[in-house]
C-alpha cells in the first residue's frame, strides 16, 4: 500500500504557449513535512496551484490519497483534502478572528442560526491549545499584525481538517519565537497524520523542520532528497544551477563608517506613541547602518518618521545639520532621502499599473518636455532601469501584478536610482524574495553607498543579511536602541551575536 | 466600418468596448430612423445637447480617477447659472459674471475637497450633502423664480451662438476635451491623479500629496459643472433652480461606459466624451422614435445596463 498522499507524474503545464512545468514529478508522503524550494518564477507556485485545484494541467497524472484526478477543465474544483496558506492572506479584514476561522463552516445552533459562543470557544481551542498564540477571537482581523494574520490563516486550515496543508512562505513575517511555535505546531500536525508542504526561501528553516526537500528549477524537478542526506550548499547549487553564491560577510568588504566627519542624518530623542520611545542615532557617509530588531520593535515606525510619513510627538531630525520641522515625504525626497517600504504590494507598488507607470512617478521632472510629459522619455528611463536592475518581465508596459516577488521588489527599489537619492532607508528589503535577487540587491546597496555623499539604513529581521551588509548595527527592542555593534578586525558582527541580542 | 484592420482592433481593445457600442447605436438608429437621424441638423442637435454632459463627464473623470466622486454637480449647474445670471443682471458686465460663475464652481469644489482631504469624510457623503445645501441655496436666493439673461453677447458666447456653422457648444466641448486630455495624460499632475486613485498609500510613499490631489480633482469636477451651468444659462437665456436635475447619473454613466474605473486608478477623457455622446445619441434617438418620457426612461436604463455590462465583461477578460 502506497505511503504517498500525493503522487504527481509527468505534469506539463503551459500558459498560452509559454511552458512553465516540464514533465514534473512530485510526491508527498504521509506524515511528512516536505520543503519545496526554488527561485521565484521556477514554477513552485504553479505546481501548488495545480495541486490545490486552481489550475488544470496539459498532461500528466495527479493522484491524491490514491484517487486519480480528472483532467477536464469543467471538473476543476478545489481539492477537499488540500488547504493552502498564501503569502497574501485570504482573510476578510473587516470580520472577527473566529468568523474568519470558521468562514466555510460556521458553527450553527439548534434552530439553524449561527452559534457565536461555540464559534468563539472552538476558535480559542485552536488558537490557544494547538497554536499557543494569544489572539482574541473577537478581534477584527484587519487590526492584527501581519504575523498574527498568518496564524489565523493556519487556524482556519486546521478548522477545516484538511490532511494536506501547503504553506507558502509562512515564516517571512514571524519573529523567531513565533517561528519556533509554528514549527512545534507543524510537528504536532505530523502526529495527527497531516502532511505539510513548506515553501520557503529560508534554507536554514527548511533544514530545521523538513524531512525531505524538493527543488524546482526552470519548471523541472531537479532534486528530491531526505534533508538528512544532503547539505545546504548542494541545495543552493541545484536552485541556482551550479553556482555557489558567495557569502559576503568578510569584514574587509564591508565599509567602515567615517565617524570623524559630520553625520548625514542625525536623529535626536524621537518619540512616537508606544512604538518609538526615545531613539537617537547618527548616520555617516559611506556606511550601511543596520537596525536589527523583531517585527513590532518600532523599526518600521522609526524609518517612516525619518521619511516624514509619521509625525513624532517629540524629538528632532537633522539632514546634513539642517533641522527638519514638519517633515513630509515630499520634503524628505527633496533632501535626497528615500524609503524602500516593507509590504511592497501595499506601500510600494500600484498593482494595477504597469512597470513604467510605477517608475515614472519618481522621474516626473525628468520626463517633462515643456508643459507636458513625454511618454518616450518615460519609456526610455524605465527600460534602462529595468535593464540595469535585471528586471524580468515582458516589457515595461507589463503590469506589475504579474511579476514575481523578487522582480516586484526590484521595481520598488528602482526608485533609488531613478531619483539618485543619497540616503536610503530600507525596510526589510529582502523578505520573501529568492536568494539570487537578495544577493543582487545587497550588492547594489553596498556599491551605491560608496559613491559620493551617500549612506543607507538597513532594517531587517533577517539577521544574516544584516551581518553580511552592515559595518555598524543598532539593536532595537520595544522602541529603544539597546545595543550598538561596530565591525572591527577582532569583533566581527555575526548573525549569532545578533540573534542573542534581539 | 470594417473592423478587420489590426490597428483599429488594438484601439478598440485598449479603449474598451465603448467604440463598438457607439458605432452599433448609430447603426441602430440609422436603420430605424433613416435620414431624420443622420441629417446634418440632427447631428448638430446631438452635439449641442451633449455638450454639457460631455464637459461635466470630463471633469468627473478627474474626480473618479482619484477614487472619489462628485454628486453635487447637479446642484452646481443651477447655482452657477443663477449666480452668473444675477451678476449679469446687476452689473451687465460679462467678465464679472463669468468670474462669479467659475468662482462659485471653484469655491464649492474647494469646500467639498477640503472636507474630503482633511476631515477625511468619504466624498460620496460630502458631495451628497453639499448637493442638498447648494440646491436649497438656489431655491432660496431666487425665491423659485427664473432669472432671465438679456445680454445677447453672453448668450452668444456661452451657448446659443455658432462659430460659422459649428455650434458654439461644440467649440466649448472640444476645448474642454483637449485641455482635459492633455492634463490627465500628458502632465505630471495627471499622473499623480491616476497614482492617487491606483493605490493611495503607495502614492504617498512616492512623495505625492494625495490630499491636495484629491482637493484639486474635486475642484476640477465642480468647476466643469459650473461651466456647464453657465452654458446651459446661455442656451436657455436664463437660469432656474430646476436646471441640471438628474444630470449626475448620466455624467457618471458616461464616464463608466467610457472606461473610467469607479474605484480609481484608471481614467479616459476620450472615453468619457464618447460615453457622453452615447448617452446623447440614446436620448436623441428615443425622442425621434416617438417614445414618451416614461418610455424613454425605461429604454435608456436598459441600454445603459447592457452597455456597462458588456464593457465590464470585456475589461475583465483583458
Amino acid at each position: 500500500m502506497s505511503n504517498l498522499v500525493v503522487d504527481m507524474n509527468g505534469v506539463n503545464k503551459s500558459f498560452s504557449n509559454v511552458q512553465v512545468l516540464y514533465d514534473v514529478h512530485f510526491d508527498l508522503k504521509k506524515n511528512e513535512v516536505l520543503g519545496l524550494v526554488g527561485k521565484n518564477g521556477a514554477g513552485k507556485s504553479t505546481l501548488m496551484q495545480v495541486l490545490f485545484g486552481l489550475l488544470p494541467i496539459d498532461s500528466g497524472t495527479i493522484e491524491i490519497f490514491g484517487k486519480k484526478r480528472s483532467h477536464s477543465k469543467k471538473a476543476l474544483v478545489q481539492d477537499e483534502n488540500v488547504a493552502m496558506i498564501f503569502q497574501e492572506f485570504s482573510l476578510i479584514p473587516t470580520m472577527k478572528v473566529h468568523e474568519n476561522i470558521f468562514l466555510h463552516n460556521l458553527p450553527k445552533g439548534k434552530i439553524g442560526f449561527l452559534d457565536e459562543k461555540k464559534s468563539r470557544k472552538e476558535a480559542k481551542e485552536i488558537l490557544n491549545e494547538m497554536l499557543h498564540v494569544d489572539i482574541d477571537p473577537d478581534e477584527i482581523v484587519g487590526n492584527l499584525s501581519v504575523a498574527m494574520k498568518q496564524t489565523v490563516e493556519i487556524a482556519k486550515a486546521l478548522s477545516e481538517k484538511k490532511k494536506i496543508i501547503i504553506m507558502d512562505e509562512p515564516t517571512s513575517a514571524l519573529t523567531s519565537e513565533q517561528v519556533d511555535h509554528l514549527f512545534n505546531i507543524i510537528r504536532k500536525l505530523k502526529d495527527q497524520e497531516i502532511s505539510i508542504i513548506f515553501i520557503s526561501h529560508n534554507l536554514k528553516q527548511i533544514f530545521e523542520i523538513c524531512d525531505r526537500i524538493t527543488v524546482i528549477k526552470d519548471g523541472r524537478d531537479v532534486l528530491s532528497s531526505e534533508t538528512s542526506d544532503i547539505d545546504i550548499d548542494r541545495v543552493v547549487e541545484s536552485i541556482t544551477g551550479g553556482r555557489v553564491l558567495e557569502k559576503e560577510n568578510d569584514s574587509k568588504t564591508v565599509a567602515l563608517a567615517d565617524i570623524n566627519k559630520e553625520p548625514l542624518v542625525k536623529v535626536e530623542d524621537i518619540h512616537f506613541g508606544t512604538k518609538v520611545r526615545g531613539v537617537s542615532f547618527e548616520l555617516y557617509k559611506g556606511e550601511v547602518l543596520g537596525i536589527a530588531g523583531l517585527l513590532g520593535s518600532g523599526r518600521t515606525e522609526l524609518l517612516e518618521i525619518i521619511f516624514g510619513i509619521n509625525k513624532p510627538e517629540k524629538g528632532k531630525i537633522f539632514f546634513k545639520d539642517q533641522e527638519m520641522g514638519n517633515l513630509t515625504p515630499e520634503k524628505a525626497l527633496h533632501n535626497g532621502v528615500i524609503l524602500i517600504p516593507d509590504e511592497r504590494q501595499v506601500k510600494g507598488l500600484i498593482l494595477n499599473h504597469t512597470i513604467m507607470q510605477n517608475i515614472e512617478l519618481h522621474v516626473l521632472r525628468r520626463i517633462k518636455k515643456g508643459l507636458f510629459t513625454s511618454n518616450r522619455k518615460s519609456r526610455d528611463i524605465s527600460n534602462k532601469l529595468a535593464k540595469d536592475l535585471k528586471i524580468v518581465s515582458q516589457g515595461v508596459e507589463d503590469s506589475v501584478k504579474s511579476l514575481s516577488g523578487g522582480n516586484q521588489q526590484k521595481v520598488v527599489f528602482s526608485r533609488t536610482f531613478a531619483r539618485g537619492s543619497s540616503i536610503l532607508l530600507l525596510d526589510d528589503p529582502t523578505v520573501g524574495i529568492d536568494v539570487e535577487t537578495k544577493q543582487e540587491i545587497g550588492k547594489m546597496v553596498k556599491e551605491y553607498v560608496t559613491q559620493g555623499e551617500k549612506a543607507a539604513v538597513l532594517v531587517s529581521s533577517e539577521l544574516e543579511v544584516i551581518a553580511a551588509m552592515c559595518s555598524r548595527v543598532l539593536v532595537i527592542k520595544e522602541g529603544k536602541i539597546v545595543n550598538e555593534m561596530v565591525n572591527g578586525e577582532e569583533n566581527l558582527i555575526t548573525e549569532k551575536k545578533l540573534v542573542m541580542l534581539v | 466600418m470594417k473592423l478587420n484592420n489590426s490597428e483599429t482592433l488594438k484601439k478598440v481593445k485598449s479603449g474598451g468596448i465603448i467604440y463598438i457600442i457607439f458605432v452599433l447605436l448609430i447603426g441602430f438608429f440609422w436603420i430605424m430612423l433613416g435620414n431624420t437621424f443622420v441629417s446634418f441638423d440632427n447631428i448638430l442637435t446631438i452635439l449641442r445637447q451633449t455638450a454639457m454632459i460631455s464637459i461635466m463627464a470630463i471633469g468627473m473623470t478627474f474626480a473618479l480617477s482619484t477614487g472619489e466622486i462628485d454628486l453635487s454637480v447637479d446642484s452646481i449647474i443651477a447655482f452657477a447659472a443663477i449666480t452668473t445670471a444675477m451678476v449679469l443682471r446687476a452689473t451687465d458686465n460679462i467678465i464679472l459674471s463669468v468670474l462669479a460663475g467659475i468662482g462659485i464652481g471653484v469655491a464649492i469644489g474647494f469646500f467639498n475637497g477640503a472636507i474630503v482631504a482633511w476631515i477625511k469624510v468619504p466624498s460620496f457623503l460630502v458631495t451628497l450633502a453639499s448637493m442638498g445645501i447648494i440646491g436649497g441655496l438656489s431655491r432660496w436666493i431666487t425665491k423659485n423664480q427664473a432669472i432671465a439673461i438679456g445680454n445677447d453677447t453672453y448668450n452668444n458666447i456661452f451657448g446659443s451662438g455658432d462659430l460659422g456653422f459649428v455650434p458654439g457648444l461644440f467649440v466649448w466641448t472640444f476645448f474642454v476635451t483637449v485641455v482635459g486630455y492633455l492634463a490627465l495624460k500628458k502632465t505630471a499632475f495627471g499622473k499623480r491623479i491616476i497614482a492617487t486613485g491606483g493605490n493611495e498609500i503607495a502614492a504617498i510613499y512616492t512623495g505625492i500629496n494625495t490630499r491636495i490631489i484629491k482637493l484639486k480633482a474635486l475642484i476640477i469636477s465642480s468647476t466643469s459643472a459650473a461651466l456647464a451651468g453657465m452654458l446651459y444659462a446661455g442656451r436657455m437665456h436664463g437660469a432656474r433652480y430646476t436646471m441640471g436635475e438628474g444630470f449626475a447619473l448620466s455624467v457618471i454613466a458616461a464616464t463608466v461606459i467610457g472606461g473610467t474605473a469607479l474605484y480609481g486608478g484608471k481614467g479616459s477623457i476620450i472615453g468619457s466624451l464618447i460615453g457622453a455622446l452615447v448617452i446623447g445619441i440614446i436620448n436623441n434617438g428615443l425622442i425621434l422614435m416617438g417614445f414618451n418620457v416614461s418610455q424613454q426612461m425605461v429604454f435608456k436604463g436598459i441600454i445603459l445596463i447592457v452597455a456597462i455590462s458588456i464593457n465590464t465583461q470585456m475589461e475583465l477578460k483583458r
